[in-house]
């Protein structure tokens, strides 16, 4: 058998450099000594604070305010038989601590645990960055709920090469005026750009550049040296709200139709939970559409064959169906306040507003009319309580240390 | 290259097992190696063999192989395009794990840089997503970590999950 152990340090550290993801530099380090000692562990530091974005109506000096961003990712963990999964989201400070966040939402899930992954499958699906206002203390739950003010979604790029960090990075969001919103790091300000038909509703990073999509659907890649935009997508109208997804190496445009008529009035439900059916916005329906960058067209994608796409309030990926270990695919999960308001059992809350849209059958149902796919994200499952420690023994070594 | 209507240049390889080949210019300058040779080296006859201790006849071969398709691809505008996926994925597929191997060291003393690109792609696609038994089976690797490495490794694999705090 071929011996991998021998290779020259120079090579080991050029293979590590190209796995991208923190989890599988881990894992390259966890094989053998020598491959260990070839490469760092991967560690990204972003600047720990960054200048607020510029706001017409206010004069808020940005060196008093500003943002500090965080990572979160999303992992699918399978159990070591690989038959089932679950899905999470992990979000990691600059200590390293790490919180469970419901995968599709932005809210902490209460979970003071030590798993052992040791054994484990793990893949990391996808990953969102968030803005968060520096004034929250970082250990506070409800402030930071309160402070995360700032809920469009961010997207980051490194430029240069993949290692190093010296060449810096970009960011890109939806400023409040709906015009793109770009920050260079080194750079003291955010760059707005001017160009904008309608509103953006959504930005990815797609084969190594940023994409963003209007509310028409019109779709630009930006520029980043220039802070310019080329159109490559014309516009598809239709729905509400537009958003981009990478799907088997493809680019996907969601587009997220709602309604506020109120035509499921439902009798059996008490006073108020009437109202938020009569004021909210109810999603009705999705369609999808793939990119020819060729013709520069949106084309419509009526079915999404064995992939499940996750449509969180952060980020939008895609998950095929061998992968999650579930029987079909072809549907969308997203967050939908009306199903919150419908359910009982408080204890599930990881459910709560997730709907399903199936596009065999057109249908929006709740995700717990979907025990395969719900059992995705809640219980915990056993083969992941078996290996958990309580934190409590931890925390007491670490005073016991102090 | 001939297009030009210049006699071709032939460089002088010898590898380590004594086998001699004959590469056209473009190609062998793939190799930084060869390339410094002749740079410092700039009054070499042209019959010149080069040598390279480091590597034998077998990955030689399959580096010209590669080399040469990849410079036809340049001078014919196809760089990047869906045809050199293509011919990488072909190239790629038929090479065991003992011949990726001796490719990649042969490419790396070479410093053939669009190669070593290529194959260090190659092997972290292979350990994307792979647990650690799998990699050290699929790789004949042992687990050669002192207790206190063992130690240092065990810790990371401790996943520990701060709860919601109420302050």
């Amino acid at each position: 058998m071929t011996d991998w152990s021998g290779l020259p340090k120079d090579l080991l550290y050029l293979i590590a450099k190209r796995l991208d993801t923190s989890l599988d530099r881990f894992r390259f380090r966890s094989v053998c000594s020598a491959w260990r000692s070839s490469v760092a562990p991967k560690r990204r530091r972003f600047p720990g604070r960054f200048p607020m974005l510029p706001d017409d109506n206010t004069n808020i000096s940005s060196t008093s305010f500003g943002f500090h961003l965080s990572k979160r990712t999303v992992f699918l963990v399978k159990s070591p038989q690989m038959a089932t999964s679950w899905l999470i989201k992990i979000e990691e400070d600059t200590l390293n601590r790490k919180r469970l966040i419901y995968p599709l939402k932005r809210h902490r899930f209460d979970f003071r645990k030590v798993v052992d992954i040791q054994n484990l499958n793990i893949c990391e699906i996808g990953h969102e960055y968030v803005l968060n206002y520096i004034n929250s203390p970082p250990n506070s739950n409800f402030m930071n709920e309160l402070c995360n003010l700032y809920m469009e979604k961010v997207v980051l790029m490194y430029l240069g090469s993949r290692e190093s960090d010296s060449d810096g990075f970009v960011l890109l969001t939806v400023h409040v005026s709906g015009k793109l919103a770009m920050f260079k790091s080194g750079h003291k300000k955010w760059t707005i750009l001017q160009y904008m038909p309608s509103p953006f509703d959504d930005v990815i990073v797609y084969k190594g550049r940023f994409y963003a999509v209007d509310n028409t659907g019109s779709t630009v890649v930006v520029d980043c040296s220039r802070c310019s935009v080329n159109l490559v997508g014309n516009p598809v109208f239709g729905g509400d709200k537009k958003y981009l997804v990478e799907c088997k190496g493809d680019l996907l445009l969601v587009d997220m139709h709602l309604s506020i008529d109120a035509a499921t009035f439902d009798p059996n439900l008490d006073w108020e939970q009437q109202l938020a059916y009569f004021v909210r916005e109810r999603t009705v329906m999705f369609k999808f559409y793939k990119l020819d960058e060729e013709r520069k067209e949106w084309a419509e994608v009526n079915n999404l064959k064995d992939d499940v796409l996750f449509l969180g309030e952060d980020s939008v990926f895609s998950v095929s169906v061998n992968e999650l270990g579930v029987s079909r695919g072809n549907c969308i999960l997203f967050v939908d306040n009306v199903y919150g308001l419908s359910e009982d059992g408080a204890d599930d809350d990881v459910h709560l507003g997730v709907g399903v849209f199936d596009l065999e059958s057109g249908c929006i149902k709740p995700l717990g009319n979907y025990p395969e796919l719900s059992k995705l994200f809640w219980p915990v499952p056993d083969w992941i309580a078996s290996r958990t420690l309580e934190v409590s023994v931890h925390s007491c070594f670490f005073m016991s240390k102090l | 290259m001939s297009k030009l209507g210049q006699a071709k240049r032939i460089i002088f390889l010898k590898t380590a097992d004594g086998q001699l080949f004959e590469v056209d210019e473009p190609v062998a300058m793939e190799f930084e190696i060869v390339k410094s040779f002749f740079d410092e080296n700039e009054d070499a006859a042209d019959d010149t063999v080069v040598p390279l201790p480091n590597v034998s006849a077998e990955p030689l071969a399959g580096i010209i192989e590669f080399c040469k398709a990849h410079v036809e691809f340049r001078a014919n505008g196809a760089a990047g395009k869906d045809e050199v996926k293509k011919f990488n994925a072909e190239y790629i597929k038929e090479k065991s794990n003992e011949q990726l191997k001796e490719l990649i060291l042969a490419a790396n003393y070479l410093n053939i840089k669009e190669m070593l690109d290529f194959l260090t792609e190659t092997i972290a696609n292979r350990l994307k997503n792979k647990s650690v038994e799998y990699v050290r089976a699929f790789f004949g690797i042992e687990n050669d970590f002192t207790p206190q490495e063992e130690e240092a490794v065990r810790k990371e694999y401790e996943w520990a999950f701060e709860g919601v705090d109420e302050d």
